[in-house]
């Protein structure tokens, strides 16, 4: 596969869009320094992979920064890779938005599906991008910082790092490399666990002195004291409990600590019991002091109970008028009943009679009378009617005359009754409040009862004589203890000097303490030093196996190396190279590049100038393009070889480029006019529909470069002799 | 002029691109010899086929008798003197020596002939056995998984590590 075109835009040194027409054997980019040439590479770099893994470094804090173009009203940055081959061509698209793929069967690939597309057809490879990307660099494009790396290398050990990034085994070293990073973290970490482990050693042993110190000085309180002071302690303890206070008794075999806590006790409830006395005679006065107050209370609530019988005795009349009152109500209710029933029944009567005067003789014998609900008799119907014309008139005005003396009555005992109602209401307020009185004056007494009784400590209800009693007793003993509590002090102080022994079991304690967290701080930092030591031996592992690698796969390029080396033949004497190994102590490699001649061998490193050694990396990386196998991508780039080289050695690596271009697609770039030239007759095309492309920059501005592109089709060169007889003397050609 | 008996050329060759010109000379006199025939390739090709991109492609190979090993720096003049055309110099006495004169035959004409590609082709990412590498070399296969995780997942400090190490591997 081979690449047709790159088309860039917005891209480093590429502001406005540039197409490269790359559908040659050979295109070579000639233009003066800092004009585009390494962007040119670096856009196939970037189409590619999506990352220049030489500028990681100096990435630009924006997101993909460094490769933007720098210049205003750049367009969105783009890339196109136009690629042609046997397995198909393609259009690689990579933005930043990320990458596109667009084969030739008009199948549209994007973002992982389109790496992956360019992995395993571009790079033919099987590994991750980040592992193509470095057989990419190290196999494809030797760029100028490969290059200046390799000949900046002085010592074997930098020497050896240059070849193993040559050989891509880089990613091992940055493997290992990580590792010591850990590694070195780890021994920060034991570090700091050891320090952790010194300071806790350090408080162990501080702790052990101030304890031996202690200790010392329990020692010396003597025994003559002890017995002393426990002798004054159960006395005065003696007369306390007499007191009141519920001492603790130590023997003479206590420990110092029982002793003068013993001491401190007693101390302690003295002063307690004389905080108790001064209270109760506190209370006691002022049980005497609310004394006449209760009295008071008890005889008004007495007094109140006579005015409470003579009230209950009015209600008692009150209530007998109520039940009278309320009897005749009854009464009048009945006689209004039967008023109102006569009324009811004259009221018909008369309508029946206006109704008969004015219908005219409705009812005729043998009918039932509406009225009686008796048969009609003839002459009962005519007295009636006669007795009716005169009495109902009557009966109607006697019976409205009895219901309003009967109405009156009623008013009279409505008022009547509410009255009473209201002469109760007053009796019962007035005996509720007696009630409550009574009451409170029963709980005053109570309480006080109550307080006297606790204060006291008497079953029977207390007197005044009881109570000044009860004072007289309390400043008696107040007085007692106020003797004994000064002796408890000294006693207290005396003993406190017993304190050593109690200071040494708190600092027992501590170095207890402080010793286990030793031990753990121990057993940390020893884990911590196991780690340190495994990832140590992990990373040496990683670092030899780094120049094992480095040894075999150079070991397995060495023939054709040398092969090239022969080629190009950078010295006149030492004809040979070779490389040789040394594993140090401490697993790293060095390389040394050692050339031979018949007379004797020497280091390239100290012997050959600086085009020399750049000759040498030459040889190497071609050695490794060309053992790389013909899939995918199938390309050899050079940015600029060949500075510092001199003529011979610029001739012999352009005959190389030519033996060793075979079947790849060759890209070169060269800042000089006249190398450029060189290149383009030396590596012009060879065979029918082969092409050489030159894309020369002519200037620089901030659209870009200007580009100017030349291309070289085959041309078949005139036989220069007639006939090709080996060993005759032959005629030149006509 | 190159059909002239005088001429001291034994073989000329001639391939698409280039043209071969060999000749016998002696150490002796291989400066002034080199300097004589190159200039007579040199005016043979520019006055026989100017425009003919051969013009530049003229190699000589110079057979030298004589000890020209024991003196390399006339040797190395000879060849780095780019004027006409590329010359090789090719020491006639090879045989004498302990050497292989095939061999060295053949390196004193590599520049001419192609490459031969017998070397191992680079395959595989070499990272990518480093871990069956570790274990090979006596590494613990946890202690290989767990760096190798810690790799990928940019653990950067040991006690993330550590936590990381929790029920997968301890020293």
């Amino acid at each position: 596969m081979k690449i047709s075109r790159i088309v860039a835009r917005g891209f480093r040194g590429f502001t406005l869009e540039r197409s490269f027409d790359c559908d040659a054997d050979v295109v070579l980019v000639i233009g003066p320094n800092g004009t585009g040439k390494t962007s040119f590479f670096d856009a196939v770099t970037w189409a590619l992979f999506g990352e220049i893994r030489r500028l990681r470094g100096s990435r630009d804090a924006v997101r993909d920064g460094y490769i933007e173009s720098k210049f205003d009203d750049a367009p969105a940055t783009s890339v196109d890779l136009y690629l042609t081959g046997a397995q198909g061509g393609a259009l690689v698209t990579r933005s930043a938005a990320g990458v596109r793929v667009i084969t030739e069967l008009e199948e549209v690939l994007e973002s992982k599906s389109a790496q992956s597309w360019i992995d395993n057809v571009v790079l033919a490879n099987r590994r991750s991008s980040e592992g193509a990307e470095q057989m990419f660099l190290r196999t494809t494009l030797l760029g100028q910082e490969e290059m200046a790396s390799f000949l900046r290398t002085n010592s074997p050990r930098e020497r050896f790092d240059s070849l193993s990034s040559l050989l891509g085994v880089d990613g091992v070293r940055e493997f290992y490399a990580y590792v010591g990073r850990l590694a070195k973290s780890m021994s920060e970490q034991v570090r700091t666990a050891e320090v952790e482990l010194s300071r806790v050693q350090l408080r162990v042993e501080g702790l052990r002195v101030q304890l031996a110190d202690q200790e010392a000085r329990a020692e010396q309180i003597g025994e003559a004291t002890r017995t002393k002071l426990v002798a004054t302690l159960k006395r005065l303890s003696g007369d306390a409990s007499h007191l009141g206070a519920d001492v603790v008794s130590v023997g003479a075999q206590a420990s110092a600590i029982d002793i003068r806590d013993a001491a401190a006790d007693l101390e302690s409830q003295i002063r307690a019991l004389q905080d108790q006395g001064a209270a109760r005679l506190n209370a006691i006065q002022d049980l005497i002091a609310q004394q006449p107050a209760v009295t008071e209370a008890v005889d008004r609530a007495d007094q109140s109970a006579d005015l409470r019988s003579q009230l209950d005795q009015q209600v008692a009349v009150l209530l007998k008028e109520q039940e009278q009152t309320q009897s005749e109500q009854s009464r009048l209710l009945l006689a209004r009943q039967q008023l109102d029933q006569g009324s009811l029944h004259a009221q018909r009567a008369n309508e029946e009679l206006v109704a008969f005067l004015l219908s005219g003789e409705r009812h005729i014998v043998g009918d039932v009378c509406p009225l009686c609900q008796q048969p009609i008799e003839e002459a009962d119907l005519r007295s009636n009617i006669r007795e009716r014309t005169k009495a109902v008139p009557g009966d109607i005005e006697e019976t409205a005359r009895e219901r309003v003396k009967v109405d009156e009555a009623e008013v009279a005992l409505a008022d009547r009754l509410a009255s009473i109602t209201e002469s109760m209401g007053v009796i019962s307020q007035r005996i509720a409040v007696i009630e409550q009185e009574r009451r409170a004056a029963n709980q005053l007494q109570t309480r006080w009862l109550n307080r006297a009784r606790r204060v006291v400590s008497t079953g029977t209800p207390p007197t005044t004589q009881t109570l000044q009693n009860a004072i007289d007793e309390e400043i008696r003993r107040g007085a007692r203890l106020a003797e004994l509590q000064p002796k408890a002090s000294v006693v207290a102080r005396q003993t406190a000097t017993l304190a050593a022994v109690d200071e040494v079991v708190e600092t027992r304690e501590r170095e207890q303490s402080a010793s286990q967290a030793a031990s753990e701080a121990a057993a940390r930092a020893n884990a911590l030093r196991r780690w340190e030591s495994t990832i140590a031996a992990f990373g040496a592992s990683a670092r030899k196996a780094e120049t094992e690698l480095v040894e075999e796969l150079l070991a397995s390029q060495q023939p054709i190396i040398r092969s090239l080396y022969q080629r190009l033949r950078p010295h006149p004497v030492f004809t040979e190279i070779g490389v040789e190994f040394n594993l140090l102590g401490d697993n790293r490699g060095e390389a040394y590049f050692m050339a031979s001649s018949p007379w004797g061998h020497g280091n390239v490193s100290t012997i050959y100038s600086t085009a020399q050694v750049s000759a040498v990396a030459i040889c190497v990386f071609v050695a490794l393009n060309l053992a790389k196998p013909d899939e995918g991508l199938n390309v050899m780039m050079m940015d600029d070889p060949v500075q510092s080289m001199d003529d011979y050695n610029i001739l012999g690596l352009v005959d190389l480029l030519r033996l060793a271009g075979g079947n790849r697609q060759l890209f070169v770039a060269t800042h000089d006019d006249q190398i450029g030239a060189l290149m383009r007759r030396k590596l012009r095309p060879r065979s029918q529909g082969s092409r050489t492309i030159v894309h020369r920059y002519t200037d620089f501005t901030a659209d870009g470069p200007t580009v100017m592109t030349v291309i070289d089709e085959f041309q078949r060169a005139d036989a220069v002799f007639k006939s090709r007889d080996v060993g005759s003397r032959i005629a030149p050609a006509q | 002029m190159l059909g002239d008996p005088q001429d001291r050329f034994v073989l000329v060759a001639e391939s698409e691109i280039a043209v071969l010109f060999a000749a016998e000379v002696a150490a002796a006199g291989l400066e002034y010899e080199a300097a004589s025939l190159s200039a007579r390739i040199g005016a043979f090709l520019g006055g026989f086929a100017s425009g003919n991109p051969k013009a530049w492609e003229a190699y000589l190979c110079l057979v030298v008798s004589g000890g020209i090993s024991e003196r390399p720096s006339l040797a190395a003049a000879v060849e780095r003197d780019l004027q006409f055309c590329r010359k090789l110099v090719i020491d006639a006495d090879v045989s004498d020596v302990e050497h292989d004169p095939n061999v060295a035959l053949a390196s004193a004409i590599a520049p001419l002939l192609p490459l031969v590609l017998d070397g191992a082709f680079l395959q595989e990412d070499p990272f990518s056995k480093l871990d069956n590498r570790l274990v090979v070399a006596g590494q613990p296969r946890q202690l290989v998984s767990l760096m190798f995780d810690s790799w990928r997942n940019r653990v950067e400090s040991a006690a993330d590590l550590l936590e990381s190490a929790e029920g997968r591997f301890q020293p």
